[in-house]
């Protein structure tokens, strides 16, 4: 019984492990907001952000591409000339409404779906 | 003539024979018995050897008292002949008389008087010349006598009453035919000589001869005078007829009044004559003869004669003339009266020669239209002198003429030559002409004001003359002319110019004023010129002068050759908001025909000393030499202005300043040489300065034509500038907002009234190869500046621009736009080979705020960063949009907060063995909104070697740790410094980096960091030439 319990246990262990670490990309698809900033992520793994606060528009958004890797949301943000500014994500929520991640300096951002 | 008198002798004979027929029946009758019809049947035959009937003869003495007469009923001559009737003469009555006394006493007789009525005469010869008249044994009987009486004839008197008389001659095919002649014909002859009286009328009257038809209706003939040796004819003729016709070659007379009042002296012997005063009378016109007049045996008319006329009315006088010369002046309409004195017609006149004719002729108030002209020429005066040889060359020479063209005034004399073929004139001319009356002579679209007075010798044939006026080709023509125009005024289109004073110089055909040149040479001068063009050009020209000439004119414009030569004292000239003032400006205008009616194809120069214009308050230009060589290509189914017009244009500008409003510093030009098209602008060298900056230009700018028909379009262009000084600062105010619309800087406006910031001119594409020794950036100067800077539709790119300066070597590479005034974008690539680290934070402050610690160190350094960001209008930073990327590499640098590097060395346990120096130190930074991130980056102090990361705010806060790596010690410290910079809380930690530089002990984390970092750090270094 004893046994039966610990690998119950375990096995919820890595069902909530699997769940909590790997992210279906697909539900980040779509333009996401928090606050005045926007981010749209595209199936092609390429994205805009643009922050309404400073007067731009999502035409004049900045563009990024992106990887999701378990819970490791990669952003490389394109400068004009080439250069390559990477942002490395840990994705804690991601479903059909919300997106939460945070970097290694502990800074959380929380996104709403927004279309 | 000579054929009329061979008709009358024949008829004369005729006469004689029948009289002595008469008269030989009579004495028959007086010396035998018998019934005196008989008598006359018997003895006719002796005299003539024909039939002849006759139906009764009789004696009177009451018609023929005091002569004893014997008349004769019905007497009939037949004499058949192959071709004609056989009747030669059918005389209804015939009275015969002789002198009684004479018979009585001297048993003479003498034929007194010969009466014929109601007789038909048939004269006729064959081909042969065998005559039907060869009836009469006259030279037998004349002057013979009989047995008994001696017989002679002396015909005081011949009358015939209603005679139908027919000639036809075959050998020479003449013919003659009268009805109801009357004739009388009374004379004394005596010896040699005859003194006649003979009266004729006819009611009609036919001759013809191949070369000649003479038909006279109501004729009447008198001739009162005498005949000596019967050869000289002494006395008057007088001939009328009020319906004459006569045609010789052509027809002269038809159905005219005639008449011929002739005192004359003829010769019958060399049928010659002199006329003394004859006056020949032709409907209501007389013309008196004086001279002589004969006939040569070939037939030819010798005339030496003086001829006068009474006034004429020039229609019907040419109606009398040659058709040949009426066909020549056929073109023309004539009307008036014409006087001819002195005339004189002197030659010979035959079927192939006119004699030659030479007149004074006089008009009076008479006009001439030609249908060409606009205007017919009226109150025509003229005096000349005319010479009608129709056998060569007709002349006119017009001693003076007066006429009135509309309200022209002429007055002219000269030559008109070959009057009857191609009628030439040779005139010279003077005139006071309103110019409204040249109107009708231009093309529809040119109207002309003032009042001229015209000088012009023009020498020209009729036919040329219509030709040139119907196809305005000048090139026929040859004249000379000079006009001085007061108050002239023109128009053409929306083209309009006047002038107190312009005087014209004309010369036709225009090469004779040189080769390459046709039609017209017109040379104007006048002392003050105004033109306007449409609405919005006005211009004044002193001193003008110009020199033209112009062909094919006729229709539109750009089918006129023209060669055109302009310069002037002063021009100043205005268009819209341009005022443009220039001193001796030169003005040359060629235009070639298209050959097809597309559009005008012109040439056009203008050079100008001491030009001045000015666009409104905005721009301003003061030249000492500006030369335009320019040309245009119509094309008429184009409407924009370039490619309607597609001009070509060389200007060169020399030592000239220009304004612009908004820039303090005036342009100072050396000289600018450019071509411009609808395709280019070619900048030839041209060099120039504005404040600080002296600029060398050369390039091309291409698709301005495309720029123009859409601006979205690019205006492209590829220019090398290279300058020995170039203030950066001060060319960015110059082109700052060129290209925009004022509603869009209007708006603009509304959303910043405060900033102005540099807007990139959009439409064009431009790369400037720039060069420069010496540049002005803010406040840095820029050694050995090269690169290029390229303006595409609203965004600067320096691209690749290397320069040193104090500091470094330098490549930057920068863009910036301003697709609205509240968000700019700036991005630059920016690499410092060989930099002081101190003169790297003085060159560029925000790297100061992206690395903070840099100003810990000092030295040489390698620096590389990429960064971006929008700006507001004012410049600032919006720090969502901030991206950059840095990497800095250094060695041996030093530390300059010593007290800080002591801390962390300690904290650390790093041993600096008492240098305040690092080893090596690189680094890859990267900014994302206000987070600025240090990768995980190794720093080596002798054996040790620490590996730092962190973030930095710019709140001025931060989170950095140090790993320590490599160390002569068991234990690697690691130590966390965080918190806000002036009081920083330094924390020690477990390394968080161990392995990053281990390849063989690297964990997944520190993998996909150093796979970043690299490619941070390659991608920034690619870009390094």
């Amino acid at each position: 019984m004893i046994v039966a319990i610990v690998c119950l246990a375990f096995s919820m262990a890595s069902c909530d492990d699997d769940t909590n670490t790997g992210f279906d990309k697909a539900l980040l698809y779509g333009k996401w907001q928090e606050g005045s900033v926007f981010e749209r992520y595209n199936a092609d793994g390429t994205g805009i952000t643009w922050d309404e606060a400073d007067d731009i528009m999502e035409e004049e958004g900045q563009p990024f591409n992106w990887t999701l890797s378990g819970d490791i949301l990669t952003q490389e943000h394109l400068t004009v000339f080439g250069s390559i500014i990477p942002r490395v994500y840990t994705v804690s929520t991601l479903n059909t409404s919300n997106l939460t991640y945070y970097d290694d300096y502990g800074s959380y951002h929380y996104f709403t779906k927004a279309d | 003539m000579k054929k009329i008198l061979k008709i009358a002798g024949i008829t004369l004979a005729s006469i004689v024979g029948l009289a002595l027929i008469a008269v030989v029946v009579a004495v028959a009758v007086v010396t035998s018995s018998g019934r005196l019809t008989d008598l006359v049947k018997k003895y006719a035959p002796e005299f003539v050897n024909c039939e002849i009937k006759l139906e009764k003869a009789d004696f009177t003495l009451i018609k023929t008292f005091p002569n004893i007469g014997l008349e004769i009923d019905h007497v009939a001559l037949l004499n058949p002949m192959e071709g004609t009737s056989d009747t030669l003469a059918n005389i209804d009555k015939l009275i015969v008389s002789a002198d009684a006394k004479r018979f009585l006493n001297d048993k003479e007789i003498v034929v007194k008087q010969c009466i014929l009525d109601h007789a038909f005469v048939n004269v006729f010869f064959d081909a042969e010349g065998n005559s039907n008249l060869n009836v009469f044994n006259v030279s037998d009987s004349e002057d013979s006598t009989s047995s008994s009486f001696n017989y002679l004839v002396n015909l005081e008197e011949v009358k015939m009453n209603d005679t139908r008389l027919v000639y036809n001659d075959l050998r020479s095919d003449m013919r003659a035919s009268t009805d109801g002649l009357n004739l009388r014909v009374k004379g004394k002859m005596t010896d040699n000589d005859i003194d006649a009286d003979l009266d004729m009328s006819v009611v009609s009257l036919a001759f013809t001869t191949p070369s000649l038809k003479a038909f006279a209706n109501d004729f009447s003939l008198s001739f009162d005078g005498n005949m000596k040796d019967f050869d000289l004819l002494d006395g008057t003729l007088e001939m009328a007829s009020p319906a004459f016709s006569l045609a010789l070659a052509e027809d002269y007379l038809d159905n005219d009044g005639f008449s011929l009042h002739a005192p004359l002296n003829f010769s019958l012997a060399t049928l010659s004559g002199h006329f003394d005063d004859a006056i020949v009378g032709l409907n209501d016109y007389q013309i008196h003869i004086n001279g002589d007049a004969g006939m040569a045996e070939n037939g030819d008319i010798n005339l030496d004669l003086g001829v006068e006329t009474n006034t004429l009315v020039i229609e019907d006088v040419l109606t009398y003339l040659p058709e040949k010369v009426q066909k020549s002046l056929s073109s023309i309409n004539y009307s008036g009266k014409i006087t001819i004195t002195e005339a004189q017609v002197k030659g010979v006149f035959n079927d192939s020669l006119m004699p030659l004719i030479t007149a004074k002729v006089l008009t009076d108030k008479a006009s001439v239209n030609i249908p060409s002209l606009p205007y017919p020429f009226t109150d025509v005066d003229l005096e000349a002198f005319i010479s009608l040889n129709l056998n060569e060359k007709s002349d006119v020479t017009i001693n003076q003429l007066k006429a009135r063209f509309n309200q022209t005034d002429l007055d002219a004399d000269g030559l008109v030559s070959d009057v009857t073929d191609d009628l030439a004139i040779d005139l010279n001319v003077k005139a006071d002409l309103p110019m409204k009356d040249i109107k009708g002579f231009l093309p529809k679209n040119i109207s002309l004001g003032g009042r001229t007075d015209v000088n012009l010798k023009a020498k020209f044939t009729l036919d040329q003359l219509m030709k040139s006026l119907d196809d305005y080709n000048l090139n026929r023509l040859v004249a000379d002319g000079s006009l001085k125009i007061k108050d002239f005024d023109f128009n053409m289109d929306t083209i309009h110019a006047s002038a107190p004073v312009l005087d014209v110089k004309l010369t036709l055909p225009a090469s004779r004023k040189g080769k390459n040149r046709s039609g017209a040479y017109v040379d104007l001068a006048s002392g003050t010129l105004k033109a306007k063009v449409g609405n919005d050009i006005d211009a004044t020209l002193n001193g003008f002068h110009l020199a033209a000439n112009a062909d094919k004119f006729k229709g539109q414009l750009e089918q006129m050759v023209l060669n055109a030569a302009l310069d002037m004292t002063a021009l100043n000239l205005s268009y819209d908001t341009i005022k443009v003032n220039a001193a001796t400006p030169a003005i040359t205008l060629v235009t070639i025909p298209a050959k097809q009616k597309s559009g005008l194809n012109a040439d056009v120069t203008f050079s100008s000393k001491n030009l001045v214009a000015n666009m409104g308050q905005s721009y301003s230009l003061n030249t000492n030499r500006l030369s335009v060589d320019a040309s245009v290509h119509q094309d008429k189914n184009k409407i924009d202005i370039l490619n309607k017009w597609n001009p070509t244009a060389d200007f060169s500008l020399t030592d000239a300043t220009v304004k612009v409003d908004g820039i303090d510093e005036p342009i100072n030009i050396s000289n600018i040489d450019f071509l411009f098209n609808s395709h280019e602008l070619g900048f030839r060298k041209s060099t120039f300065r504005i404040g600080n900056s002296d600029i060398s230009l050369e390039g091309n700018v291409v698709g301005i034509k495309e720029w123009i028909e859409d601006h979205k379009n690019l205006m492209k262009g590829e220019m090398q500038l290279t300058s020995n000084m170039l203030d950066i600062n001060e060319i960015m105010d110059l082109t700052s907002g060129l290209g925009r619309n004022d509603d869009e800087q209007e708006t603009e406006k509304e959303e910043a009234t405060e900033d102005n910031p540099f807007m990139v001119p959009e439409g064009i594409d431009f790369t400037f190869g720039i060069k420069t020794k010496k540049s002005l950036y803010d406040n840095f100067d820029l050694n050995d500046l090269s690169g290029s800077m390229t303006v595409k539709d609203g965004t600067l790119i320096l691209q690749e621009i290397g320069f040193t300066n104090k500091a470094a070597e330098m490549q930057l590479t920068a863009m910036y736009e301003s697709p609205r005034k509240n968000n700019l974008f700036l991005a630059m690539d920016f690499h410092l080979l060989n930099v002081q680290i101190s003169d790297l934070l003085h060159m560029v402050p925000y790297i100061d705020t992206l690395v903070p610690m840099l100003k810990t160190f000092d030295g040489q350094a390698e620096f590389h960063i990429d960064a971006q960001t929008n700006l507001k209008s004012n410049y600032a930073p919006k720090i969502s949009t901030l991206r950059a990327a840095a990497d800095i590499e250094g060695q041996n640098l030093s530390v300059n907060d010593k007290f800080a590097f002591t801390k962390i060395t300690d904290l650390l346990q790093v041993s600096s063995d008492g240098e305040y120096r690092i080893d090596s130190l690189d680094v890859q930074l990267t900014a994302f909104k206000d987070e600025i991130d240090l990768w995980p980056s190794q720093i080596a102090i002798g054996k040790y070697k620490v590996t730092v990361d962190g973030r930095m705010n710019l709140d001025q806060t931060g989170e950095y740790h140090l790993s320590v790596t490599e160390t002569p010690l068991p234990v690697r410290m690691g130590l966390k410094i965080s918190g806000p910079f002036s009081n920083l809380k330094f924390d020690v930690e477990s390394c968080k980096f161990p392995n990053l530089y281990k390849p063989n002990k690297r964990n997944d984390t520190e993998q996909m960091y150093f796979d970043l970092k690299k490619k941070i750090a390659d991608s920034l270094k690619a870009n390094v030439r």
